[in-house]
């Protein structure tokens, strides 16, 4: 079983260490596994090199806003079509469906060219719309079993006090569902922060590129650099918060995954 | 929260006859209610019925939803009987002459031949790979949860970051994977993992199979879990060795799922784009030119051509109609044994 994990964490470890070592030993060969010298000077270099702050700062921004708009109309029509049946959340339902059965690759034609026609191109908030929409039929499928499973006892409870239907809502259930939210929320912002596909189609200058965008064009040449140390560097740093996230939600994530909602 | 039914407080506490049975929201005088901070807040919803209500709620993600997938999926399909002279302008009917393209040229097919390679490869590894692993991680061995975790890590890495790592250790120059190889003497020379085209496919594979596995043993796990145990003790117990366990009572187990798992992943593998394009794009000698490669070479790379693109597209989106309708067919018959 170790020898099993160490094979299947080598590359990622291997990468980490790398990223510790300094050019010099980097080229050296044979090469070498822990490095003589630790040194953080890949650290210093990619932010000197490459808008890595730039990147960065995009991807947190692009990744917190989407997945907060997600969780907010996830939310809504989650409950909506765990309490009403009507023909919105039936055609709801359906278009949720069809959206998250459809890869994103095949609908590259007319995101492009919508996006030009509309001026969009290169813009962020363009892609924080796009994302918000190809995620929620996920965000969707999650919070509805989170809402099944709130009894409907507390809502008439409220009711019967005096309350709306949309104030039992708020008031009541999105409080009692919210660790659904949060770790819904936080799945969408990891999903995101990986987003490569549209990232790359969409964003083309460096000032408005996400992580994976800026990465990619680093590794197609875009950028001179030609240290991988610093790649590795930048490997880290985007890995780091994708980790944290993991602890937090590893038990919702196991459980969401296994639910039959497999989307890479 | 109160659980008295009837008037609120500061209302009087007769129920007028006209209105019993009444619920209390449909007579509460005050459109306002106090809060949160002790501030007064409007309503919301008070003159909505459930049905408008839900109406209200769904329309946001429905608006959001047509306009970013749905709306798109019409303009796919229509781009791919439409020629364009330029990557963003006006294009004009052309009929079917796209789709006479992909037939006649020298792109489409091959491209389509090596999707498929690509996709029953990835598929038949994973599924066979997801259940060996699910196997020795569901015996109880120490630390098995530590590895359970550790073992998910090629999933949560983005992409982008798999693929410069691989590309680091499949080097041609610094390579690590070469460099252990070559001094165990496995092999005489440097393999050019990712630039030779002899194998750079099959190499693009593996490192999909190790990003994407962690998927299967997941799934293979928690139905490895459900095996129901007094069964398996029973056999046991009646002389059962436990190759014979395993054949005749955990893998019939299994199938279903097994099934399920490696349709979504068909359906995955056959429309993945990053990984085939991040580490080799399409190249050497388009060697690992599947057909999503293709779509996006053909939109904004090699060639600018929106309808051919767009024909490609619906081709892959008539072919994964079929495979979720055969999914779906295959989850209902299913769906019975395998609801946790």
């Amino acid at each position: 079983m170790w020898t099993l994990v160490a094979v299947v964490i080598t590359p990622l470890v291997w990468a980490l260490l790398t990223s510790l070592k300094p050019d010099s030993e980097t080229h050296r060969y044979p090469p070498t596994l822990v490095p003589h010298t630790f040194t953080l000077q890949n650290y210093v270099q990619l932010f000197k090199i490459l808008p890595f702050a730039t990147f960065y700062w995009n991807t947190i921004e692009v990744a917190a806003i989407s997945s907060v708009l997600t969780i907010l109309l996830a939310a809504m029509a989650a409950y909506a079509m765990a309490r009403f049946r009507t023909l919105g959340t039936e055609a709801a339902g359906f278009v949720g469906l069809a959206a998250y059965m459809l890869p994103g690759i095949l609908l590259i034609v007319p995101i492009f060219r919508i996006a030009h026609a509309l001026g969009l191109l290169n813009s962020l908030s363009a892609i924080i719309g796009l994302y918000t929409a190809y995620f929620l039929p996920f965000g969707v499928w999650q919070l509805r079993s989170y809402f099944a499973g709130i009894p409907r006892e507390i809502e008439d409870a409220a009711m019967v006090d005096g309350a709306t239907r949309f104030e039992a809502f708020y008031l009541v259930v999105l409080p009692q569902a919210l660790p659904g939210l949060i770790a819904t929320g936080m799945f969408c912002f990891a999903v995101v922060w990986n987003e490569y596909l549209f990232a790359s189609l969409l964003l083309y200058t460096p000032t408005n590129q996400t992580l994976s965008a800026g990465l990619a064009h680093v590794l197609i040449g875009q950028f001179d650099l030609y240290s991988w140390g610093v790649l590795m560097a930048a490997c880290t740093l985007m890995s780091v918060p994708l980790l944290l996230i993991f602890m937090v939600v590893q038990r919702q994530l196991v459980a969401g995954l296994s639910g039959g909602s497999v989307k890479g | 929260m109160k659980e008295v039914i009837g008037p609120p407080a500061g209302e009087p506490d007769v129920i007028p006859q006209e209105l019993l049975g009444k619920r209390v929201i449909d007579y509460h005088p005050s459109h306002w209610r106090t809060g949160a901070f002790g501030m007064r807040y409007p309503r919301l919803g008070r003159h909505l019925s459930d049905k408008q209500l839900g109406l209200l709620m769904v329309a946001p993600a429905l608006t959001l939803m047509l306009f970013y997938v749905l709306y798109p999926l019409w303009i796919v399909l229509s781009s791919s009987f439409q020629d364009f002279s330029t990557l963003t302008g006006p294009g004009r009917w052309v009929g079917l002459e796209n789709y006479r393209w992909l037939i006649d040229g020298q792109q489409f097919l091959p491209a389509l031949g090596r999707s498929v390679y690509y996709t029953v490869t990835n598929v038949v590894l994973q599924t066979l790979l997801g259940l060996l692993i699910a196997l020795l991680l569901n015996l109880s061995l120490p630390g098995r949860n530590i590895a359970r975790g550790a073992i998910l890590f090629p999933f949560i890495v983005p992409g982008v970051v798999a693929a410069i790592i691989w590309g680091y250790l499949f080097d041609d120059l610094t390579g690590v994977v070469d460099y252990v190889l070559l001094s165990a003497h496995i092999v005489k020379e440097p393999l050019g993992w990712l630039t030779s085209p002899n194998t750079a496919m099959n190499t693009v594979i593996a490192i999909s199979v190790w990003k994407y596995e962690p998927l299967m043993i997941i799934l293979f796990l928690a139905r490895l879990q459900t095996v129901p145990v007094e069964m398996l003790e029973a056999a046991r117990v009646d002389g059962a060795n436990h190759l014979q366990v395993l054949g005749h009572m955990i893998l019939p187990w299994m199938l279903p799922v097994m099934l399920i798992a490696a349709m979504l992943r068909t359906i995955f593998s056959f429309n993945e784009f990053e990984m085939p394009y991040l580490l080799t794009r399409g190249g050497p000698l388009d060697s690992t030119l599947v057909l999503p490669v293709l779509i996006r070479q053909t939109l904004i790379g090699s060639s600018l051509n929106p309808g051919r693109a767009s024909a490609i597209s619906a081709i892959m989106i008539s072919i994964l109609v079929v495979f979720g309708v055969i999914y779906m067919l295959i989850y209902r018959r299913t769906e019975g044994s395998v609801e946790e």
